[in-house]
């Protein structure tokens, strides 16, 4: 077990490595961050000021070393704007992406699985019909498409909800909502067919003809069956959330870290963009290995320790 | 022919009046996308505590559904159109599905025929055995545990303790299948059925599944269903006989003077295609044809295109059950004739 697990956590190691690099050296080629700060015409003198305490004025190589060594030292870098440190700049936003990460990303797990679940159950009635349908049109609808859409009734037309900021708990009702639909949608789905799958086993007449009742055969012997795919969903999903969160933060005005991300990279704010998306690919690669564990406990015929008992 | 001929395995003769199970007339039917078919058509059975019954015909015959519907364990398309199951004096097709739940698992209780798919992959086998204890008899955990090890034990599962928290991979078919079992008989049901017990399994472990069946029979004194579509096991196992073929019985008898003077001619073609060690033959002789499927069952013998000995009497309309003795019956117009 714990051989298999370091084997992960060095091969998440060299993943992040790679995520770094490529990150680091795509910002670069992308333009001179001085050119988004300084108007045209800024003499050179105060220019090359500025690249020597930004760093930039040595080669690539010297600054990708540094930039390393930095990160095993926990120093992130400067933001070139507020020339604050980009951890604290970054962890000021965190919470609100959290906030809305989290109550998203609960929401809709539990929503998807009792609502794909609840589909599989009724298979073929209008329950069914209508649940499938709902979540295939929320998870092919583009989601700031779907923002908008929810703006336009919720905010516009019944003035209900707020379209934009962060200060009550009501401003967070439509991103969420916005976000957790799609993610509803694909969990509900997923859920369904892992059901119908497993309701259809000779064990589940087992459990029945043990008599245990119905709801005890669907809590007991069918959900942590179906759970084993479905489990691999939500994983994958949690990537997407991020990506998601980006936009719907912006689209809502949401002070969260995903806002600030994409300001950041409009004016090539490169230790900014560059720690978020190291704590990006840190998320997914711990919900993967997360994943992964958890696939472990959920089936007992996959052994985590790589052997047969 | 008249009289019991068989030994009533130690029980007094009373015990066959008054039937633990008696179907009567059960007709099912499955709503298929090309129509309703008639899979089960009027078969009515009786077993008594103590007694195996061996339910015994070609695969498509009927003999699972026929169970499956006594239980209510029918799949979502599978429909009871007519009959009675009269349990211990009360009518199983008449009672909701909270009252089956209480029976099922507890006084009657049905082992399936592949024990590997049978059992949950995610829960261990001491979990799955445990939980008839917890669902009818209310035991803590501890008094669970302890009575399933012993229910290990006694459908001869060694290492219990060990074996206890295991998962189905872990079992082989042959101790999966004592495991379940194990779970059919933890509450000592009056009635169980199990459907093809032995035929996943190999011939050795067979042999020990029946005698472990046999034994359990005996000491719980419950009345036994045994299907099967293997004679052998029938001659092994069974007190009484029922032959099933597309979706009727078409004879009934004792197990010895079924295979001592079988009276319909589907149940002699298939005890001629058995290798027999009382008696020489030069060559087995098969039954010409196979049985119909549910979609093309008539309405008169559905035997007839198949039979040497039929005429046109037969075609019209069904064959009704003639009694031979008090322990024999068979739906043939022109039985078998004993010499």
């Amino acid at each position: 077990m714990t051989r298999y697990i370091l084997i992960k956590i060095l091969r998440s190691v060299f993943t992040l490595w790679i995520v770094v690099t490529a990150v680091f050296f795509v910002l670069r080629a992308s333009g001179d961050p001085l050119l988004s700060v300084f108007s045209l015409g800024t003499p050179e003198a105060t220019l090359d000021v500025f690249r020597v305490k930004w760093g930039i004025d040595k080669s690539m190589w010297q600054q990708y070393l540094i930039y390393v060594g930095d990160i095993f030292r926990g120093d992130f870098g400067t933001s070139f704007f507020d020339g604050r440190q980009a951890w604290d700049i970054v962890m000021e936003r965190l919470p609100k992406t959290l906030l809305l990460g989290g109550t998203t990303f609960s929401v809709s797990v539990v929503a998807g699985v009792l609502l794909g679940a609840l589909a599989a159950l009724k298979h073929g009635t209008l329950w069914d019909r209508g649940i499938m349908t709902a979540a295939v049109a929320s998870f092919s609808m583009p989601s700031y498409f779907l923002a908008l859409l929810l703006i336009l009734f919720f905010s516009l037309h019944l003035r209900w909800l707020p379209t934009a900021g962060a200060s009550t708990w009501q401003h967070l009702i439509l991103p969420a909502v916005t976000l957790g639909l799609t993610l509803a949608g694909s969990i509900a789905r997923f859920t369904r067919s892992a059901m119908l799958e497993v309701l259809r086993q000779s064990y589940m007449r087992t459990a029945q003809a043990k008599g245990a009742p119905k709801f005890r055969q669907i809590a007991w012997h069918a959900l942590p069956n179906a759970a084993i795919p479905t489990v691999t969903v939500i994983g994958f999903q949690l990537g997407w959330l991020i990506g998601g969160s980006v936009v719907i933060e912006t689209v809502f005005s949401w002070p969260g870290a995903g806002r600030l991300f994409i300001t950041a990279v409009g004016v090539r704010d490169f230790a900014v963009v560059q720690l978020f998306i190291l704590m990006v690919a840190s998320t997914v690669i711990v919900a993967n290995l997360l994943v992964d564990i958890l696939y472990g406990v959920l089936d007992p015929r996959i052994s985590v320790t790589g052997g047969s008992k | 022919m008249s009289g019991p001929a068989t030994p009533l395995a130690g029980k007094p003769d009373a015990a066959r009046e008054t039937p633990l199970l008696e179907v009567r007339d059960l007709s099912v039917v499955f709503d298929m996308p090309e129509g309703t078919v008639e899979v089960v058509d009027q078969v009515s059975l009786t077993v008594s505590a103590g007694r195996t019954l061996g339910l015994v015909g070609e695969s498509g015959s009927g003999k699972s559904v026929t169970c499956l519907a006594a239980l209510g364990l029918l799949a979502a398309r599978g429909r009871v159109t007519s009959g009675e199951v009269m349990f211990n004096g009360r009518d199983l097709l008449t009672i909701d599905e909270a009252e089956m739940s209480k029976l099922r698992g507890c006084e009657v209780a049905m082992v399936f025929q592949d024990p590997m798919v049978s059992l949950n992959p995610v829960r261990t086998i001491g979990w799955q055995i445990s939980e008839s204890l917890f669902l009818h008899q209310g035991l803590t955990r501890d008094k669970a545990k302890k009575r399933t090890i012993e229910l290990l034990d006694l459908v001869g599962i060694p290492n219990s303790k060990t074996r206890f928290g295991e998962y189905p991979h872990q079992f082989s078919g042959g101790m999966s299948q004592r495991a379940m079992i194990a779970m059919a008989i933890a509450c000592e049901p009056k009635l169980l059925i199990a459907d093809e017990p032995t035929t996943a399994l190999d011939v050795t472990i067979q042999a020990q599944i029946l005698e472990l069946l046999s034994e359990l029979k005996k000491e719980l004194n419950m009345a036994l269903i045994l299907i099967t579509h293997d004679l052998g096991v029938i001659a092994e196992a069974a007190d009484d006989v029922a032959v099933m073929y597309a979706g009727r019985v078409v004879e009934e008898a004792p197990v010895l003077e079924l295979f001592d003077t079988p009276l319909h001619h589907y149940t002699k073609g298939l005890l001629n295609s058995l290798p027999r060690v009382d008696r020489k033959v030069d060559r087995l002789s098969a039954i010409d044809g196979t049985a119909p499927p549910p979609q093309e069952f008539v309405s008169g013998c559905r035997f007839e295109a198949r039979c040497d000995h039929c005429d046109d009497s037969c075609s019209g309309k069904r064959p009704s059950f003639v009694d031979i003795g008090t322990t024999r019956r068979v739906a043939c117009l022109h039985p078998v004739v004993v010499t």
